[in-house]
């Protein structure tokens, strides 16, 4: 017989996923119905006003895990960046249920808000209860969060409980880019993706942060701080000489497979030339 | 309001107006209102489910079953209980429940029914099956062997060749198209023990096909066997023989467990077993004269048949008619076969054979034109062929060709000539834009003498008649209500109501008085199934001839029957299958369509940014039918040019899910400029001539010449995914 | 037990919350509007509304809808608004196999309930994840913009 629990606050919640640590936390759904795989227990969160919470707390902005896309679509405190993922997520009735922790657990090298997400150095807050009922919660970066293709650093006893994004007032002080490649214009597995972020002072052209991300070309999401700041370093502003040596890098770096939705040639030639136009439009102060 | 008061008014406003005024659909409320019922809404008392054990290797023998113990109540089924274990379509070919070699990954093998479909589901892949592998021939380029070729011949093509000024070849690739409709297939037996009839209730769209299959898997006679069609969710022919399969599967385990037993499948299942749009390889030379017109065409089209022929042989022969499309080529050396391959069998689909003809023959078309430094229009206009002319099979166009009104046409609709040129000058930036058009045909109702029968030769082997030919009735009530009797099907093109408005118009009755039914075996004449873009010129013929005869006849208050048999058109040039010599339609319809599209060159992604078509199909029975089945046709086309990518990977189909085999969705399109040219044809129901295939077999050449002018490059192949638009950037040649 | 409202009546399911609601309404409350044609959330044909908003019920587990508001097509069509949109349907000829429809009418009521003056981009936007193989959509989106119009005030 399948366990099935309704609980009506995050403490209950957590109670149950410490005392059945195999249950499957469900908050839309759209993810766990569709992989068809009976789990034998499963703990549903979508009436759990707690995480449906988005604030600021200090320079932090905390996305609360129940919220699903079309809610934090209408919340002015999200930014455009990753509101330009989410609005690339599927349908509108997938956007009505799924939401923001989900695609996060969901863990799959497709994600559309994962570089984003990565972009922004997004965190996951993780809580739990210990043996005498004390919640805990520890946030992880989502790069460490993450660590394969459905795989999650996470202790079963664990509940994502809200997504984390770090100073957000500065990365919405930045210009994005946003670049979802499927094989249609709605409902579209990615092929690849790419998001990425500049702050550039226009008078002294200079390019003070730059962050990049790729989706689908790798089993996780792509972002590699090392060449972000090898293109902030580009002597006397001859930024458009770097973004070739950075494109040459990623070439080495990026590992896209041959499935069903594409190939592996041509998502890296892709990602590539969608990094050469944010380079270059960086380095132009274009975006 | 009632529904009465509504189409009351609609039918008013139609008195006396031409008969292409729009009517309310005769299933209109009920599929508004969910209240249509689909297969699977059907309830049946006692009623089993079922799941498959299939075919995990793509050829082979199966050595040993190994089944698990199974639970009161379920059952398995398999060769051994069909009487013939065999499925028949044009042949007899495929087995129902494959029993010895395995010729594609995804054949039943046998099917477990009982009450819980999970628990089925469960039995079945708790089944094993031990296999003897044998090579297999996983793709067309490798396949040699055919079920099927043919060859014909048109003037004197050796010489044209020989005394060519230039000869080019070029080779065109098409893939498979997945025809998607969103009802999976779907059927339910049932075996009345008492009469000792084997029924059937499900979607399709030729309830005898399924009732023939029936009769000779279970070697039973006529009034033993019924089908029913049940509200079908779409079908674009993958409903037109695949449902004599399951249909056959689910007898089987009717008769055997005494209980109902529906097969529903899942639309990953469904999408890896049933039938497809044929991937081909058309091979073309062309002879050309010094101004690099075209005098003889060379032509070797290779369809991939897959595991079994099934209905491949019919869709080939109409890939060869159509092998010179709308064009005058007085020296013709054509031939084609359909390739056995170890990958699900494909079969029917909207077009059935003329769309990858008609890609390949467009697109040389415009190669050809950049060669000799002419407009794909120019070029054709050199080429296109009029009413007098010889077809490719040493026929006649019988009728007014308009391709120059729908010319003018398209001009007017989307300003195609100007936006060619615009388009044509250098373009820079990461957008690009270019413009394609197509100009094509579809010959209406089956190929060859196929409507009349099979012809009846004298001793000197001239035809003096056929042995076949569909039928109909009309069924007046004392009411003076009609309903007309005909196996033809509605499976969303309108056709109880076109067939409806043309008996009341011939009636003079209202519209509401008339109406059709979903087709019954036990109550209606075989009309013939529901292909080919038949069902308007020839039953919708028939329709208006009895309701003529019966209006002369009309009694008021008294129960009349009229039945009308087919009459084959007597202008014909006999048609011989054995030589493709003669007229292999009676008539064709004309279609022209342009796609205006935007190319993205970081990607190779493109889109649809402006369409127009231009059709010609007699005169149209509803107006706002004709343009449902233009916006649709014309969108699949788009797709199969486009998006819409399966391939097969070691014998398995790799798209297989709505999740990743594309169809556009209402994003991926734009509105389409659609108009209609009034074209009557005599022999067709106040004019009509065939019309659903017609949308949807140029659509695809439009789109990928619009993609070559904005990539500046040529290519051979669709869809063009952005995969290969992405190469051919890189490395083709110049356009 | 799993309570919730369905087309305006309070109702009890006795399935289990992991169940797909789709499921659960056709087989328990015997609602056949709603179809399946993907079973993954790709077609759209399985729609209804949940508190307003468009659902795909083929993976909605019934718990998540527990105190919610269902609507399918067969309580939606009791409605005034519903009745605009039939005869608009039937006047730009937006049905032709009919499977897709009555996802695509709650498509249409998801929409026009929060904007009842929506651009065409809007409506496409708002059906994009309902497949309809037949009609190339545009004879759809005409259908919900002349109801949009001929329905003003309704919405």
């Amino acid at each position: 017989m399948v366990r099935n629990y309704f609980p009506e606050t995050l403490s209950e919640a957590l109670k149950i996923k410490r005392d059945d640590p195999e249950t499957v936390p469900v908050a839309g759904g759209t993810d766990v119905m569709v992989s068809k795989k009976d789990a034998g227990s499963y703990l549903y969160l979508a009436g759990l006003k707690e995480l449906k919470q988005t604030c600021v707390s200090g320079d932090d902005l905390v996305i609360g895990a129940g919220e699903a896309y079309r809610e934090l679509l209408e919340e002015p405190l999200i930014p455009e960046l990753l509101k330009a993922a989410m609005r690339e997520v599927a349908s509108p009735a997938i956007r009505n249920s799924g939401t923001l922790a989900g695609n996060i657990c969901n863990a799959s090298p497709a994600g559309d808000t994962l570089p984003p997400l990565y972009c922004m150095d997004a965190e996951v807050e993780l809580s739990s209860m210990t043996g005498d009922g004390q919640v805990t919660a520890r946030k992880l970066a989502i790069s460490e969060f993450i660590t394969g293709v459905r795989k999650l650093n996470k202790r079963p006893e664990e509940l994502v409980t809200a997504v984390v994004i770090p100073g957000f007032k500065k990365t919405n002080g930045m210009k994005m880019y946003y670049e979802k490649v499927g094989a249609r214009r709605s409902e579209a597995i990615s092929k690849l993706s790419f998001a990425g972020l500049c702050l550039r002072d226009d008078n002294s052209k200079i390019i003070s942060d730059i962050r990049f991300a790729f989706g689908s070309v790798g089993i996780t999401t792509v972002r590699i701080r090392d060449e972000e700041l090898k293109f902030l370093s580009a002597k006397d502003g001859r930024y458009s000489d770097m973004a070739e040596e950075i494109t040459n890098d990623l070439d080495r770096v990026l590992k896209p497979i041959d499935d069903q939705r594409s190939t592996a040639e041509y998502r890296k030639r892709v990602s590539l030339n969608i990094l050469k136009d944010f380079l270059q439009k960086c380095s132009e102060g274009s975006l | 309001m009632s529904d009465e008061n509504r189409s009351v008014k609609i039918s008013s406003e139609q008195q006396g107006a031409d008969i292409s005024y729009p009517v309310i659909k005769k299933d209109h409320y009920e599929k508004m209102k969910g209240e249509a019922e689909y297969i699977r809404d059907v309830p049946f008392e006692g009623l089993y489910e079922s799941a498959f054990v299939r075919t995990t290797i793509p050829h082979g023998r199966i050595r040993k079953i190994n089944l698990p113990d199974l639970p009161e109540g379920y059952h398995s089924i398999g060769g051994e209980d069909v009487p013939f274990n065999r499925c028949h379509s044009v042949g007899d070919e495929q087995p129902v429940f494959t029993d010895g070699e395995v010729r594609f990954i995804g054949e039943a093998i046998l099917m477990i029914a009982g009450p819980e479909k999970k628990i089925c589901e469960e039995l079945c892949s708790r089944t094993e099956v031990e296999y003897d592998e044998l090579p297999a021939v996983l793709e067309l380029k490798d396949a040699t062997e055919s079920y099927q070729d043919y060859h014909y011949d048109k003037g004197d093509p050796d010489k044209a060749f020989r005394e060519a000024h230039e000869v080019y070849s070029e080779t065109f690739e098409t893939g498979y198209q997945e025809q998607a409709y969103i009802e999976p297939q779907g059927v339910v037996s049932v075996y009345d023990r008492e009469k000792d009839l084997l029924q059937i209730f499900g979607s399709m769209q030729c309830p005898y096909y399924v009732h023939g299959a029936l009769k000779i898997a279970f070697e039973r006679d006529d009034s033993q066997v019924r089908v029913v069609q049940t509200v079908t969710g779409g079908a674009f022919g993958g409903k037109e023989d695949y449902p004599s399969l399951v249909s056959c599967r689910a007898a089987a385990a009717a008769l055997k467990t005494g209980h109902p037993v529906r097969i529903s499948y899942g639309r990953r299942e469904d999408m890896s077993v049933t039938t497809k749009r044929h991937p081909a390889i058309l091979e073309y030379s062309a002879a050309l004269d010094e101004q690099g017109l075209i005098t003889g065409l060379r032509v070797r089209i290779r369809l991939d048949a897959g595991g079994y022929p099934g209905l491949s042989c019919v869709v080939l022969q109409r890939s060869v008619i159509a092998a010179s499309n709308v064009y005058n080529v007085p020296n013709m050396d054509v031939s084609g076969s359909i390739m056995y391959t170890n990958t699900p069998s494909n079969g029917a689909f909207r077009g059935f054979g003329g769309p990858q003809s008609i890609f390949a023959v467009e697109t040389l078309m415009n190669h050809l034109a950049a060669r000799y430094g002419m407009t794909p229009l120019e070029y054709r206009r050199k080429h296109f062929f009029k009413e007098g002319d010889v077809t490719s099979t040493n026929g006649r166009v019988h009728q007014h060709v308009p391709i120059p009104e729908m010319l003018e046409k398209a001009e007017e609709l989307i300003d195609y000539s100007r936006k060619y040129e615009e388009y044509g000058k250098p373009q820079t930036g990461r957008y690009r834009r270019g413009i394609g058009m197509s100009v094509f045909f579809h010959g209406c109702g089956f190929t060859g003498s196929g409507e009349a029968g099979v012809p009846i030769k004298d001793e000197n082997g001239n035809i003096t008649g056929y042995n076949g030919g569909s039928s109909l009735k009309l069924v007046k009530d004392n009411k003076d209500r009609v309903e007309i009797l005909i196996s033809n099907t509605d499976m969303g093109q309108g056709l109880k109501t076109t067939f409806s408005k043309i008996a009341s118009k011939c009636l003079g009755i209202p519209y509401e008085d008339v109406t059709v039914k979903n087709p019954d075996t036990q109550r209606v004449p075989n009309s013939g199934p529901t292909v080919a873009s038949r069902s308007i010129m020839i039953t919708g013929k028939l329709v208006e001839r009895a309701a003529l005869k019966l209006k002369a006849q009309w009694i008021p208050g008294e129960h009349q029957e009229i039945e009308e048999k087919y009459i084959h058109p007597d202008f014909l040039i006999p048609w011989d299958n054995d030589t493709f010599q003669g007229d292999a339609y009676p008539a064709f319809s004309y279609g022209l369509n342009v796609a205006e599209v935007e190319l993205d060159t970081l990607t190779g992604a493109s889109r649809l940014i402006d369409a127009a078509g231009v059709f010609d199909v007699g005169h149209t029975i509803d107006r706002t039918i004709m343009l449902g089945q233009a916006e649709g046709g014309m969108l699949q086309a788009f797709g199969y040019g486009s998006m819409e990518k399966m391939e097969s990977r070691n014998g398995r189909l790799m798209q297989n899910s709505f999740t990743d085999y594309m169809i556009p969705t209402s994003m991926d399109t734009v509105p389409f400029r659609i108009a209609f040219i009034d074209n009557p044809y005599s022999w067709g129901p106040f004019g009509a001539k065939g019309a659903g295939e017609l949308t949807l077999d140029g659509g695809a050449a439009a789109y990928e010449a619009a993609l070559e002018e904005a990539m500046g490059r040529e290519m051979s192949a669709i869809p063009a995914t952005p995969e290969r638009v992405l190469k051919a950037l890189d490395g083709g040649t110049e356009g | 037990m799993i309570s919730f409202t369905l087309n305006g009546e309070k109702v009890e399911s006795r399935g289990n919350g992991n169940e797909r609601l789709l499921d659960v309404l056709r087989e328990e409350f015997s609602l056949t509007g709603p179809k399946e044609g993907c079973g993954e959330g790709e077609c759209g044909a399985c729609a209804v509304l949940m508190d307003g908003r468009l659902t795909n019920s083929c993976i909605t587990p019934l718990a998540n809808a527990a105190g919610r508001e269902v609507v399918t097509i067969e309580g939606y069509s009791r409605t005034d608004r519903y009745r605009v949109l039939e005869k608009c349907f039937a006047e730009e000829g937006a049905v032709q196999c009919g499977f897709c429809t009555p996802g695509m009418v709650m498509a249409a009521e998801g929409l026009l309930s929060v904007d009842p003056d929506p651009s065409e981009e809007d409506v496409r936007l708002a059906i994009s994840g309902n497949l309809c193989r037949c009609t190339g959509y545009n004879m759809i989106i005409k259908a919900i913009m002349r109801a949009s119009k001929e329905g003003k005030g309704l919405w």
